[in-house]
């Protein structure tokens, strides 16, 4: 029944496009000193991307990047105190991703970041980012196509490091 | 009693009108017009739908703005997420760099 109700909400478009289900990090939005919450389906993103001036050059890699993109998700929360999240909320989040392909692992010093990627050997096709600070907890989800060479072309105006050669492979990397 | 005398009194003379005098000036005069009502309403209505039109446009502009501020405001965290992971690998590469010499 619930499968039925389901399918027929991913019929109907109903169904959220995020690849990482981030509900239930609300209880820690209410713990916030400051948060951001960005939630960006599809069709806001094509909303977005006519108000990109295609004649500026920053604004037309944005919106080239934003063609292949089906959604982009965001939570980022500040607390005043260290200890305001568990790990347990970091740890359910990456157990949700255990069947992406890791490519960066930081830790150190309290702080703890993953980049995942779910990639088809040519093209990233989502990227998550989680960063867990003792203050800050942010979660970025990208969902669709996302051409490297695309991202790196937004450095200029973003500061976003090169992402081309660490895409994995078809069948390498961490699963 | 003169001539002149006697056409004035034929010309004063209380004459009854034509029986069918009032009907006829009747009949001339034109019926008054009916006020068109629904004139003042099809204004009114085009009033409505041009405002329902740019308010419709406006918030529509409000919703591209808003949508394109996310936007920039989600790839700026990203890049800030990805570019603190990217200096965090080189220092630690510079440690074990430093380590192992």
């Amino acid at each position: 029944m619930i499968t039925k109700l389901w399918v027929a909400l991913a019929l109907t478009g109903a169904l959220p496009a995020q690849d990482l289900p981030l509900e239930f990090l609300e209880p820690l939005a209410s713990k916030a000193a400051q948060k951001v919450e960005v939630t960006l389906d599809a069709n806001l993103l094509q909303i977005a991307s006519k108000f990109l001036d295609g004649k500026d050059p920053d604004d037309a890699k944005v919106k080239s990047l934003l063609v292949g993109l089906k959604g982009i998700y965001v939570r980022s929360f500040t607390f005043k105190r260290a200890g305001e999240y568990s790990m347990a909320d970091v740890e359910k989040l990456r157990a949700q991703l255990k069947a992406w392909n890791r490519i960066v692992n930081v830790e150190s010093a309290g702080e703890n970041t993953g980049v995942f990627v779910k990639s088809d050997g040519q093209k990233i096709q989502g990227l998550v980012v989680v960063s867990a600070e003792p203050t800050e907890l942010t979660v970025v989800n990208l969902v669709g196509t996302i051409d490297p060479d695309q991202v790196k072309d937004l450095g200029g105006r973003f500061g976003i490091p090169d992402l081309r050669g660490i895409v994995p492979k078809p069948g390498r990397g961490r699963k | 009693m003169t001539d002149f005398e006697g056409e004035l009194r034929d010309a004063l003379a209380r004459r009854e009108p034509p029986r069918d005098l009032t009907g006829r000036i009747m009949a001339r005069i034109e019926p008054p017009r009916r006020m068109r009502s629904w004139r003042p309403w099809l204004a009114a209505t085009a009033a409505a739908a041009l405002l329902a039109a740019r308010v419709s446009r406006y918030q529509e502009y409000r919703k591209g703005q808003e949508a394109k501020q996310q936007v920039m405001l989600a790839l700026e965290i990203t890049a800030q997420k990805l570019a603190a992971a990217q200096q965090k690998i080189g220092e630690l590469s510079q440690r074990r760099i430093g380590h192992d010499h």
